[in-house]
């Protein structure tokens, strides 16, 4: 009795107990965080358990965690027991650039008391039914917040704490230029036509751009950082492809993205598309701490002018864009200047002769004028038209009328309904209007026109800058271009070539031949087997040369003159590429000086310099030789202050010229450190 | 007749003074003996002196002018040429492109004619017809008169039998500003060519034309065009040219063949004499200097035998104009000079 007694009072016990511990809650929470240092590139991740007063009677806390990739990978993990708490930090070091990457913590209770079996055994249990009794950060799984196991361990929970991150970066972009060709123009055949090329700057279709990605915390390049090329959305110009429908051809990326290397460099290629106008190009990387850098990239053709608004008894009208009332195009009237004054020396030419002043005083009616269509767009480049008027240009995949010529300025329709086939009488002579027409186009620059009559036009292409003339140019002397880097004779200038261009050339002053006059070549006084040039103002001679590789050049001209104020210049292919170097005074024609100009870009390959001498027809100067020799600019010595200091103190003297510490010694023998 | 020696085939080769465009050769006799031999060398030697003579006696029988010189260029099928494109996909950008294969073939040698040809736009092909500049084969003749105040020069140009196309036009330099042309012939001139061009950017070129329907200027035929100017006459350079405007195929010629066009480069091109006005101003010393100085040109050009060049020479170096100036009349009936040379030293009278 009595130990039914203590039997049933121990019950009640354990039942108030029970009761009591179901009152108060048997409470645990968890806690799990993941934090990233750019410093240093690590991860760190933090769990911890805690339990509270009660729970800690006959529990322990314990904490178990990993972090793992977004691929399931565990990177790092963890563990540790406590009571009333248990916590736990652990490092992840990255070498990506960006990762996405999970802390997963697992809030555990271990029981204190043992079971018949040695085994651990939960005598109270956390059972679903105390869900709402405990609380946590982070987001508890439902999947393992079910679970009781009643073992060794208790999961309570599961918090996942996720981190996204990247490599953090800075990212600044270089280009050598801002202005490129519309790809399609070969720098070979088609840039002879073109002026205001800057070789290297902007006679190409294509840069690269260079990248630099580097730590903002620390300075340190950044590799890994992957930065992506891609052309925003503004538009500041499009050129002369104003409404135009669909998407707009800009160019391509090659690589589109690019990872920075261990030096934290990255580069692609742009490469412009085959029209002209604006493109606003952005780089972007995950992790980018500065602004995206972006550009405004202008694809043109330079030195295109728009061909002016006639006066009104000028002769032609502009035709086929907003002056006709198209707004596709809000003009289509630019030219190289030259191709421009060709045009209105045609309608001048026409109306003069066509139309004489007797029978027309104040000009040709207007339905006579000359109607001047489609040059070239604004800026140039692909000219893509439909043939359908009204209709709204698109980039038209069917490819009709596209005016794949019309695109450096050199061409111009010129519609044939307003030039009758009639009769009229010119000078006197009774002469075809047409045929009137077609030799004012020869004698205005266009000589290979091309009738096109089932298009109703003549169409134009002015030769000036004939780049097939350019490439049958000058014959060098003895046929062998001269070696760059090298000398050049200045005897040795270019024969005619056999399409008669010419080599040479020297002014005519009233008593030298006034075409093909040779230079003279005399012997230099003292130097019998040296050779000189005299040079007259507007005098020039040409110089075919081989350069072996691109790069910078410099020019030195050996030369003499009595007389100083006279200028003279290298050209190349045509293009000024020194300005005017001045000519010193050297007392004497027989004494030489060096004229020297440095930085200068040469393309590899075959190219034809042309020495020209600025002023009028008299003497100007003697021209021995020039050189081309690669430029090396010049370095510059700047020491550290300790390298003086060491080098003082070790009884020597800082020397700027070669950039190292003399020891005292006096022959050029010494030894620099 | 001038002989030259092909020693690789054993040749001798002859050129006719009648007709140096005609060669003869004679195989060389093959010797076995010593006399033979010997023989064979004398009579090289007979006929070697008979050639230099010929030569010689051939320089010095009559002047002849040459033909404008002709430049000769190869046009052949673009081997490296990009693809052309047809337009652009609207939804992406990029380009649809194409090959057009642009090729050109010759359609006949003697009359230089070329079909540039390539595929067009819509599948079809295309073809223009260029014909080269160098079929033409032009002589220019220019003689000077004097009035009071005025120099009259009259241009011969005769279109060779030897060409194989018609003249269009002759462009005749000149470096005077009160140039006038005189009406008469078929070929008119009422503009100078623009000095914006490259070959034409020294002096003013005074364009003559063809614009007749009814005329043309078939090779055989001569046509003669008159200007006038009080500038003396001076070494000029002149062009001359076929029809140049070309029928087009109804789409822009792609650029690979366009590039290709010669455009002022292909007009055949020489001297002749026209206005210099600075000339005027000249001192008769310096006139009879500048006329020396072209004296080897002349010759080149053929419009000096060398006996008179040789004699022209030696007085003007010796500062005696007379004595040429003296014999002009003489050496120009017996074709020992031509009418330019004549003018020519009409000035330093």
């Amino acid at each position: 009795m009595r130990q039914f007694k203590f039997t049933t009072i121990l019950f009640a016990a354990l039942c108030c107990l029970l009761m009591c511990s179901q009152t108060q809650a048997q409470q645990a929470f968890g806690y799990a965080a993941i934090t990233f240092n750019p410093s240093n590139n690590t991860s760190t991740g933090y769990a911890s358990t805690e339990l509270d007063y009660e729970t800690a009677y006959y529990y322990d806390a314990e904490v178990q965690a990993h972090i793992e990739n977004e691929n399931g990978s565990v990177l790092g993990s963890g563990g540790t027991i406590g009571n009333p708490s248990a916590s736990i930090f652990f490092d992840v070091i990255h070498t990506i650039a960006c990762f996405r990457i999970t802390i997963i913590s697992f809030v555990i209770v271990r029981p204190h008391f043992l079971g018949c079996d040695g085994d651990l055994f939960d005598a109270f249990g956390f059972s679903d039914f105390w869900w709402g009794w405990f609380w946590d950060f982070g987001d508890f799984s439902l999947s393992r917040r079910n679970r009781c196991i009643l073992n060794r361990l208790i999961f309570i929970a599961t918090i996942v704490r996720e981190l996204i991150n990247c490599l953090p970066a800075d990212v600044t972009c270089e280009k050598d230029t801002n202005q490129l060709l519309p790809s399609g123009l070969s720098t070979t055949t088609d840039t002879p036509y073109l002026t205001g090329l800057q070789p290297g700057i902007h006679d190409s279709d294509h840069i690269p751009i260079r990248c630099h990605a580097e730590n903002p915390v620390n300075g340190n390049p950044q590799s890994g950082v992957v930065l992506r090329f891609r052309f925003a959305n503004t538009v500041p110009f499009d050129g002369g492809h104003v409404n135009h429908a669909g998407v707009r051809p800009k160019g391509e990326f090659a690589p589109t993205t690019a990872r920075t290397d261990s030096s934290g460099n990255a580069t692609t290629v742009y490469t412009a598309p085959r029209f002209s106008g604006t493109i606003r190009i952005e780089i972007t990387a995950d992790g980018m701490t500065n602004d995206p850098p972006s550009a405004d990239l202008d694809v043109r053709v330079p030195s295109l002018q728009r061909l002016q608004n006639p006066a009104a008894n000028e002769g032609y009208l502009l035709r086929g864009s907003s002056e006709s009332g198209n707004t596709f195009h809000p003009d289509g009237h630019y030219g190289i200047p030259a191709a421009n004054t060709g045009l209105r020396g045609i309608a001048s030419d026409y109306r003069n002769n066509g139309f004489p002043q007797a029978q027309f005083p104040n000009g040709q009616p207007e339905d006579r004028k000359l109607n001047y269509n489609d040059q070239s767009l604004v800026w140039g480049g692909k000219f893509d038209i439909r043939n359908n008027v009204g209709v709204r240009p698109v980039w038209d995949p069917r490819g009709r009328g596209s005016h794949d010529e019309h695109r450096v300025g050199i061409n111009c329709d010129v519609r044939l309904g307003d030039v009758p086939n009639e009769n009229v009488i010119v000078q006197g002579v009774n002469v075809n209007r047409r045929q009137l027409l077609e030799e004012i186009f020869n004698q205005r620059g266009s000589t290979n026109t091309l009738r096109e009559f089932g298009l109703n036009h003549w169409h134009l292409r002015f030769e000036f800058n004939n780049p097939s003339a350019a490439l049958n140019g000058s014959v060098p002397a003895n046929r062998t271009p001269a070696a760059v880097p090298g000398v050049v004779e200045a005897e040795m200038y270019d024969t005619n070539g056999s399409d008669g261009t010419q080599g040479s050339f020297v002014p005519n002053d009233g008593t030298a031949d006034p075409m093909y006059n040779y230079p003279q070549v005399l012997a230099i006084t003292g130097e019998t087997d040296q050779s000189y040039v005299p040079m007259a103002g507007g005098q020039w001679m040409k110089y075919t040369v081989n350069i072996a590789s691109s790069g910078t050049y410099s020019f030195v001209a050996r030369v003499a003159s009595t007389s100083g104020g006279n200028t003279f210049r290298f050209e190349v292919d045509g293009t000024d590429r020194t300005g005017s170097l001045y000519i010193p005074n050297t007392g004497s024609g027989d004494v030489y000086q060096f004229v020297a100009i440095d930085d200068i870009w040469l393309a590899a390959g075959q190219h034809v310099v042309r020495l020209v001498v600025d002023g009028t027809s008299s003497w100007k100067a003697n021209f021995d030789y020039f050189t081309i020799n690669p430029y090396f600019p010049p370095q510059f010595c700047d020491p550290e202050w300790w390298e003086i200091d060491e080098c003082r103190n070790g009884g020597g003297s800082w020397d700027y010229s070669s950039c190292g510490c003399q020891y005292g010694c006096i022959t050029r023998a010494c030894e620099l450190y | 007749m001038a002989a030259s020696t092909d020693v690789s085939r054993g040749r001798v080769n002859y050129t006719s003074p009648f007709d140096p465009g005609r060669r003869y050769s004679k195989r060389r006799p093959a010797f076995n003996t010593h006399m033979k031999y010997f023989a064979a060398i004398f009579m090289f030697y007979i006929l070697a002196f008979l050639a230099g003579c010929s030569t010689s006696q051939y320089a010095q029988t009559k002047v002849q002018r040459k033909a404008l010189e002709k430049p000769h260029r190869e046009y052949n099928t673009p081997t490296n040429y990009a693809p052309r494109e047809r337009g652009y996909d609207p939804k992406t950008g990029k380009a649809i492109t194409y090959d057009h294969k642009p090729r050109v073939d010759l359609i006949d040698e003697k009359s230089g004619r070329y079909a540039f040809k390539w595929i067009g736009y819509d599948g079809q092909e295309k073809s223009v017809v260029f014909q080269r500049g160098d079929v033409l084969d032009v002589v220019v003749s220019a003689t000077v008169s004097k009035t009071t105040n005025q120099y009259v020069y009259t241009y011969k140009i005769e279109n060779l039998p030897t060409s194989a196309a018609y003249l269009k036009r002759f462009i005749v330099q000149n470096f005077a500003s009160d140039v006038v042309w005189r009406q008469g012939g078929p070929l008119i001139a009422f503009a100078t060519m623009s000095n914006a061009i490259d070959q034409f950017k020294e002096g003013n070129w005074l364009n003559f034309a063809d614009l007749s329907d009814a005329v043309q200027i078939n090779p055989g035929q001569t046509v003669q065009v008159q200007l006038t100017s009080s500038a003396p006459p001076g070494l000029v350079g002149c062009r001359a040219s076929i029809e140049t405007t070309m029928d087009g195929a109804g789409e822009d010629m792609p650029t690979a063949l366009e590039n290709l066009l010669p455009g002022y480069n292909d007009f055949p091109k020489g001297y002749t004499i026209g206005p210099i006005e600075s000339l005027k101003a000249l001192s008769a010393s310096d006139r009879v200097k500048y006329v020396l100085e072209k004296l080897p040109q002349f010759r080149d050009l053929g419009w000096i035998t060398e006996d008179a060049f040789a004699r022209y020479q030696q007085s003007l170096k010796t500062n005696d104009p007379p004595s040429v100036l003296n014999r002009l009349d003489e050496d120009l009936k017996s074709e020992q000079i031509t009418t330019e040379v004549f003018a020519l030293f009409q000035t330093i009278k």
